[in-house]
């Protein structure tokens, strides 16, 4: 599975909504899905997901699917 | 009482919102504004509002005027659905109903309310039940009194909200700040978010509140790693920390010379009813400590007597100024309430040697999955108004279903978990040939329980 179907997945899982919806654009709190619980789940899904390990910065400037593909690429995460 | 007195602390910031702050004297001319604005709508006189909550200067200015005019406000959270809101206003028929800053006027007709009636607040946030906890103004300002005597809530003091308006505990931790002069910084963003964070070190805030789930969520972010030497006290109620949540916050508060409040409470008490001394966190974090000044607990066994010796379980009761008028469930409920001699709280406990009670149970069939308090009683009559033969159980991380007949039952936990506002990963659904029941042909919820273990442990050896 590439690192993009990885995360599609994580997001889809961790939020509970269809793969479809996972777009780059798609920000913390703009669906109801996205709470801070979901917010949570998400952050130990991507952990899992990637192997790495998130830092309160991290956690908290992760506010889009394009700003969690920017964090994890500052990881290592490759997403060519 | 507090929302009177409000121009007496004159020039002292009373809240600061989006980065401006607000002087109690700035506030009482609002609040007074709106009192006018409210009292030219039809009705005239007393009127019941339903305002949607937010964290923000509105919804305070709103709720100080209702209380200062003895309107009637029932609170509901800003993200309510709207079936959730339509259901509450069919059964209420409000007057006036306040969304997003716009006032509509729903119904002309006046209401018979009880003289002492001031507030209507959820018994339960998410699934928008229709059943009330109806409290008085004497209610508020007891609570808030019993508050600013145990913690230490100073006029130089500044918190942030980080709980829901709408709920009992955030709106206590209003309460008791405008009482004491304080300050409240008005936030709308969870603890997840940076601009929570920019406003928390940028307004030097002295005191947190949170439930278990913002404290794990807390510790995850990695609080403890920091040092904010403006932070003097946090507070804890709404459910039991686990052990682990309880020991990490214990050594943090040590290791800062930060006090820690480990509370507990109700919204059937306007909030709060113990709360444990900061200094005893370390050796009994476990334990909800005593009653709150001007409240008395106490423990009544099966048999209906109290208990008065120590390490007995009973389950808890509650007497003070702060205990509810009674329960609501319709507009003509609100005419009427026969005042209660003891609260009981539906909680099991016990208290030690030293006069601290610790919970050790629930009466009430009550889980909080992620923080959020799902009813097992509410949810079966759901799933059975629904057609539905299904049985609930549960514990603070899992909701449990197992329901008779049902076709698909990821739909159905999708469903649940839209309708409850639950994470989907806290509900599991099981389907079951027959719901099982005891000899005297009552609901068996322990087979229940014996079967999901069964089931979960198949799962895990097909997995292996």
């Amino acid at each position: 599975m590439s690192n993009q179907q990885k995360l599609v997945q994580s997001f889809s899982s961790a939020l509970a909504i269809a793969q479809e919806q996972v777009q780059d654009l798609l920000a913390y709190n703009s669906i109801p899905e996205w709470d801070s619980t979901a917010h949570m789940i998400l952050i130990a899904e991507l952990e899992g997901q990637f192997d790495v390990m998130l830092d309160t910065d991290d956690i908290i400037d992760m506010s889009s699917v394009g700003k969690a593909k920017e964090i994890l690429t500052k990881h290592g995460v490759s997403f060519e | 009482m507090f929302f009177n007195q409000l121009a007496s602390f004159s020039g002292q910031p009373a809240c600061i919102a989006e980065g401006k702050a607000i002087s109690y004297q700035a506030l009482s001319s609002m609040v007074e504004e709106k009192v006018m604005q409210l009292s030219a709508l039809a009705p005239q006189g007393r009127k019941l509002i339903l305002l949607q909550a937010d964290n923000d200067l509105y919804t305070l200015v709103i709720y100080l005027a209702a209380l200062q005019a003895s309107h009637v406000l029932m609170l509901v959270e800003s993200k309510l659905s709207q079936d959730k809101l339509e259901q509450l206003i069919e059964r209420y028929q409000p007057n006036l109903l306040i969304t997003g800053q716009s006032i509509q006027c729903l119904s002309e007709k006046p209401i018979i309310m009880a003289e002492e009636l001031a507030l209507l607040l959820s018994t339960s946030g998410s699934t928008g039940s229709p059943k009330q906890v109806a409290l008085s103004q004497q209610n508020l300002q007891a609570n808030a009194d019993s508050i600013c005597a145990y913690l230490p809530i100073k006029s130089t003091g500044k918190t942030i909200t980080s709980l829901p308006f709408a709920y009992s505990y955030g709106l206590s931790v209003i309460n008791s700040h405008l009482n004491a002069g304080a300050c409240i910084v008005l936030n709308q963003a969870p603890v997840t978010a940076r601009e929570f964070w920019q406003c928390f070190e940028q307004e030097q805030i002295t005191s947190i509140a949170g439930v278990p789930h913002s404290w794990q969520m807390l510790l995850r972010l990695g609080i403890t790693k920091k040092n904010w030497p403006h932070l003097s006290y946090i507070t804890q109620a709404g459910g039991k920390l686990d052990t682990d949540t309880a020991k990490q916050l214990v050594d943090y508060a040590q290791a800062h010379n930060i006090l820690f409040y480990i509370m507990y409470g109700q919204t059937e008490a306007t909030a709060r009813m113990a709360y444990l001394s900061p200094e005893k966190v370390v050796t009994k974090a476990d334990s909800i400590g005593q009653a709150i000044p001007g409240g008395k607990l106490a423990l009544k066994s099966t048999d209906g007597g109290w208990i008065d010796k120590a390490n007995a379980e009973g389950e808890l009761y509650y007497q003070g100024q702060n205990v509810m008028l009674g329960y609501a469930e319709t507009q003509a409920n609100l005419a009427e309430f026969k005042p209660l001699e003891w609260l009981a709280t539906g909680d099991l406990a016990h208290r030690d040697n030293d006069g601290d009670f610790k919970i050790t149970g629930r009466s009430k069939r009550i889980i909080k999955p992620f923080g959020q308090r799902v009813n097992l009683d509410e949810v079966e009559q759901k799933l059975s108004t629904r057609g539905y033969q299904a049985l609930c159980v549960g514990n603070d991380s899992q909701l449990q279903v197992a329901i008779v007949d049902c076709e698909n039952t990821d739909a159905l936990k999708t469903e649940l978990s839209q309708w409850l506002q639950l994470h989907p990963s806290a509900i599991t659904v099981m389907q079951v040939d027959k719901v099982p029941v005891n000899a005297n042909g009552k609901r068996d919820y322990q087979q229940l329980a014996q079967m999901l273990k069964q089931a979960e442990s198949a799962v895990q050896e097909v997995t292996q």
